[in-house]
Order: structure tokens, then C-alpha cells, then sequence
């Protein structure tokens, strides 16, 4: 054996040890571990021997597996040493406080031609199947328009088909796919969320239209309002988030199209992220309340409209604390 | 095109990483699919088998059935741990496992963000909130074209985030003990020792006329003399047996 082959022979001897243990080291650390400042010491002594390490590997073995593996420990140990300390807490609190109402306050203009847009699909749906009766059969089951023509809205058996659980299980599962595609779909230029909003407000507004003609709008009304009031200011604000994912990407000014978009997803975002839990909550009141009989109309408002209270007073936090200083 | 990329640590050491590709891809989220839908389905089968015992179900609907079956705290017992599994197993364990999966560590990627680093929870929630777009219509048919069409092989969902899959080399203790031992053998340069290693490390998951074909012309390249042997599956074993001598391991 050389000289030279004998060094290397004993530097890989010497070295593999502390590989494995700076390995098991990123992946202790990056578990949230906290660690005595002797270890962590002991870490970043290990870190630089590294670097000697890679530098030595790439010149003897270039674009061997060894200086990969070299390389890709580097990259992770180089993180432990400079990343910033986790912060998800405030983080989350920054959002829910701070970051979703400042991005309502900047959306303001696509939020309201959000509501224009669901309040005009809303009109023509309802226009539609009062005109033209027979149109309900592209928003509803046959099932659903059976039931209603003998009197009864499919709303009144739907505790006798599924424990409250499992129906509420089942709603907020659907809610929150519904907001999430009317937020995601902004990427195809913000049509694929436009789409959804006038598809929602069009639903909406010709079943209402098609109860009304049997005299139960009323009684629909009533199952809605303890929900619906959340509910549809989400899909709202998710379709106010897709509409300016699509502008991010229409205009994205100074900056590549990616760089908009991504700003503007990450922005967006923080809407969603505080509108998921009354989602949670909006689904649990449709699978406990709006189908129990129990409830008087008097309760499904107060509860409606104060969830809906709580939900955009949360929101508008910029608008209002601009107002009172 | 750039297949790979570049960093620039803060001690002026260039780093390099290899994007990943469909493939990668596709194969780990494949194994992920399995593991997510194993588990939720086996979790619903257990519970539902423990429930039944006791309550006397006779069917799996009328598990869900109001009257008579289920109480609400049940149902939450059985459906919701099933509905996490199912739809937060890729959020959850990104976070938890620094940008991979059971799926990404089995295919050898993982996920980092332009910088080369572990993304953080903000982009791997969003990267999988975009799993909607990039599904559509079917089978993550959007994804795929993304993937093809990017310059760093991406989807939709990374683009969003500003995230990359990026390969990773793991090298096993038994690997390192490898390169350790290959190093003292002064008949093979860096490159020798290198594809000696690849084609021990690789020998049992190639098909054996290729191994054979490969081990005669590494044979060959050296200068040493190729073993003759009655039939292809002695040479397979005489040959293995010598590449494990250059190698500087002990054969078996």
C-alpha cells in the first residue's frame, strides 16, 4: 500500500465515526431537541471537521458517492448551525392576529367583487329555476327534487340517515375541499376560481328558487342560518384568495410570474389558515343544529349570526383598530 | 438544462443537489399512497372489528347507521383518526421527518427550498394544499406535465410553496465500511474503487447476464485475470467472490 493510499486509508478510519455521529446529531436536532451548550459546541467542532472533510473528498474522490454523501451531510448540518430558532407558536399567533386581517384589508377589492360575483350567481340561479322550473334538475338530485315536490325538504331526514357525527365528520370534510379548490383553482389565471363561486351561487339560488315555488324557502332558511352565515362569507374569502392568486400571475409587476404567484399564495394562505377552525365549528353546528327540530328559528339566528360576528370580527381586526386607533 | 442546485454556503463552500425527476417522484408517492390507505383502512377494520364485538353490528353500514348503531363519541373514534391518516399523513409527516416520507426516504429525495434547506411548515402546507391542482383531472395528471415542462422538474404545488425534491445520498454504516476497506487497495484509482463499489452494492438487483457482463469488463480494465467457471451461475459466484476480494472484503 502507498504512502498516500495508507493516509487516506486512515483518514476514512478516523473520520466515518463522526460522520454517522453528526448524522444522528441532524437528525436528533431537527426533531425540536433541545440541546446543552457543550453538545452543541461539540456539534459545530464536528461541523467544520466536515468541511475539511468534503473539501479533502471532492479533491481525491470527485463525483463519488462518498463526497455526495459528504455533500448532503454538509447541507444538513450547515442547516442546524445557521437555521433560525423554530417559532411555530408566534408564528401562528402572527397570522390569526396580524398577517389574515392585513391581507382581508389588502383583498378588500377582490373580496367584494367575490360577494358581487356569488350574489349575481346567486340572482341568475334563482331567476333561472323560478322562470323555468324544470332547469332544477342541473343543480339538484332527483332525489332531492322528489322529496321536495311531496312537501318535505331532504334537510328533515338527515338524522335518521347519519349519527350527527358522522354528518358533521362529512361536512367539514367537504367544506373545507369546497374552500380549498375555490382558493387553489386562482392558479389557472383565477378563472378556475370564479368558476366555483358561480357555480356555489347559481346551486344556491335555483334550489332556493325551486323550495320557494313548494312554500318550504322558509323552512330552508331556517336550516341554513345557523351554518350558512360562515359558511358562505368562507367560500367568500377563499374565492377573494383565488381571485388574487389570478391576478398575482395577470400583473405580476416587477416580479417573475412565480415570484408573484408564490408571494401571493403564501399571503393568501394566512386566510385559510384561520378560516379552517370555524369551518370546523360551521360543520359541527350543521351536523348538531341546523337538522335538529329542537332548535327554534330565534336560536339558529342568534347562533348564525354570532358566529359570524366572532368570524369577521377576527378578519377585519385592520380595519377597525384603524378606526379606533 | 440545469439538473441540479447550486448553493452558495455562508463559508463560500458550493454545494451541489440533484433535482429529482418524475420518476423519483412518482415512486415514492406510489409507496406513500399504499402506507396512508393501508393504515386508515386497517384502523377502520380494527375498530370496527373491537365495536362490533361488543355492539353487536352485523354490517359495516350499519356501523354508520343512527338508530342503533354508532354513538357520537364512536363514530369519532372511528372516522376521524381514519380521515387524519388519510389526509394529513403527507403534511404531518413532511414537518415531522424535515421534508420527507416513508415514500420520499424509500426513492431517496427529499425536500428542500431554494436555498437548500428544510422547508418550512408555511410551504409544505401549501405545497400540499396544491395536491387539488396538481390531481386534476386524474391521477396527478396536471403534476406530471408540470414536472416534464419545469426546469427543475416541479409541480404546481412546489412552485406555490418554493420547494424542490432534491436526491439524497445515504450511505449506510456497511457502505462506509466499504469505501473504508476499498481504500487500501492501491491497484484501483478513486474512479476504480468507485465503480467497484457501485457494482458490489448493486450486484443482487441486477439481472445476471448484465452483472456478469459488467464484472468481466471491470475485470478487464484492470488488467486481472478474468475466472473461468462451468456455467453462467458459477461465474456469477467466482466473479462476486473476486470483486469482493478487490473490494477488501472478506467473501462469504
Amino acid at each position: 500500500m502507498s504512502e498516500a493510499q495508507q493516509a487516506l486509508r486512515h483518514w476514512l478510519e478516523g473520520r466515518i465515526e463522526r460522520w454517522q455521529w453528526l448524522e444522528k446529531q441532524c437528525r436528533l436536532q431537527g426533531g425540536g431537541r433541545q440541546d446543552s451548550s457543550r453538545s452543541s459546541i461539540e456539534f459545530i467542532e464536528g461541523f467544520r471537521a466536515l468541511g475539511s472533510d468534503l473539501s479533502l473528498s471532492r479533491a481525491v474522490f470527485p463525483e463519488s458517492r462518498l463526497t455526495r454523501y459528504l455533500e448532503g451531510l454538509f447541507a444538513r448540518a450547515y442547516e442546524q448551525v445557521y437555521r433560525r430558532p423554530p417559532a411555530l407558536w408566534h408564528s401562528l399567533k402572527d397570522v390569526f392576529l396580524h398577517e389574515a386581517p392585513a391581507m382581508v384589508y389588502d383583498i378588500r377589492g377582490a373580496l367584494a367583487a367575490t360577494v358581487a360575483l356569488f350574489l349575481l350567481s346567486i340572482f341568475c340561479g334563482w331567476w333561472l329555476v323560478y322562470s323555468f322550473p324544470d332547469l332544477v334538475g342541473l343543480f339538484a338530485s332527483q332525489k332531492m327534487i322528489d322529496t321536495v315536490e311531496s312537501g318535505d325538504l331532504w334537510t328533515d331526514d338527515l338524522l335518521n340517515i347519519l349519527p350527527s357525527s358522522v354528518l358533521a365528520l362529512s361536512i367539514i370534510a367537504n367544506n373545507i375541499t369546497v374552500t380549498l379548490f375555490a382558493f387553489v383553482l386562482g392558479a389557472f389565471y383565477g378563472i378556475g376560481t370564479i368558476y366555483i363561486i358561480s357555480l356555489n351561487g347559481l346551486m344556491l339560488g335555483g334550489v332556493f328558487a325551486f323550495t320557494a315555488l313548494h312554500g318550504l324557502a322558509g323552512r330552508l332558511f331556517e336550516f341554513i342560518i345557523a351554518h350558512g352565515v360562515v359558511e358562505l362569507s368562507v367560500i367568500c374569502l377563499a374565492g377573494a384568495a383565488g381571485v388574487h392568486l389570478g391576478e398575482s400571475l395577470m400583473r405580476p409587476g416587477n416580479r417573475s410570474r412565480v415570484d408573484a404567484f408564490r408571494t401571493a399564495v403564501r399571503r393568501a394562505g394566512a386566510l385559510l389558515l384561520v378560516a379552517i377552525p370555524f369551518l370546523v365549528g360551521a360543520g359541527l353546528v350543521e351536523g348538531y343544529i341546523s337538522p335538529a327540530a329542537a332548535f327554534p328559528l330565534s336560536t339558529r339566528l342568534v347562533v348564525g349570526l354570532a358566529f359570524g360576528l366572532v368570524f369577521w370580527l377576527v378578519l377585519t381586526r385592520s380595519f377597525w383598530r384603524q378606526h379606533t386607533g | 438544462m440545469p439538473n441540479e442546485l447550486r448553493i452558495h454556503a455562508a463559508d463560500a463552500t458550493e454545494l451541489t443537489m440533484e433535482f429529482a425527476g418524475l420518476g423519483s417522484r412518482s415512486y415514492a408517492f406510489i409507496i406513500d399512497w399504499h402506507i396512508r390507505f393501508l393504515f386508515a383502512l386497517v384502523w377502520l377494520l380494527v375498530v370496527w372489528l373491537v365495536m362490533a364485538r361488543g355492539g353487536g353490528f352485523e354490517s359495516f353500514s350499519g356501523f354508520f347507521e343512527d338508530d342503533g348503531g354508532l354513538h357520537d363519541y364512536q363514530a369519532y373514534i372511528t372516522l376521524l383518526p381514519a380521515l387524519v391518516i388519510y389526509f394529513l399523513y403527507h403534511p404531518v409527516l413532511e414537518i415531522a421527518m424535515q421534508g420527507r416520507t416513508p415514500g420520499k426516504r424509500m426513492a431517496g429525495v427529499r425536500l428542500v427550498d431554494v436555498n437548500g434547506q428544510t422547508p418550512g411548515v408555511a410551504a409544505l402546507l401549501i405545497r400540499n394544499v396544491f395536491r387539488l391542482v396538481d390531481g386534476l383531472p386524474a391521477f396527478y395528471a396536471v403534476g406530471c406535465v408540470a414536472c416534464l415542462v419545469t426546469e427543475r422538474s416541479v409541480r404546481i404545488g412546489d412552485l406555490a410553496a418554493g420547494t424542490l425534491l432534491v436526491h439524497e445520498e445515504k450511505l449506510s454504516a456497511r457502505a462506509l465500511e466499504r469505501a473504508r476497506l476499498v481504500s487500501g487497495n492501491r491497484k484501483l484509482t478513486p474512479a476504480d474503487q468507485e465503480l467497484l463499489l457501485d457494482l458490489v452494492e448493486r450486484w443482487k438487483t441486477l439481472d445476471r447476464a448484465i452483472r456478469v457482463r459488467l464484472a468481466v469488463r471491470f475485470l478487464e480494465k484492470l488488467g486481472e485475470q478474468v475466472p473461468a467457471a462451468a456455467n453462467s451461475k458459477r461465474l456469477n459466484q467466482v466473479l462476486y467472490v473476486k470483486l469482493q476480494q478487490l473490494a477488501g472484503e472478506p467473501a462469504h
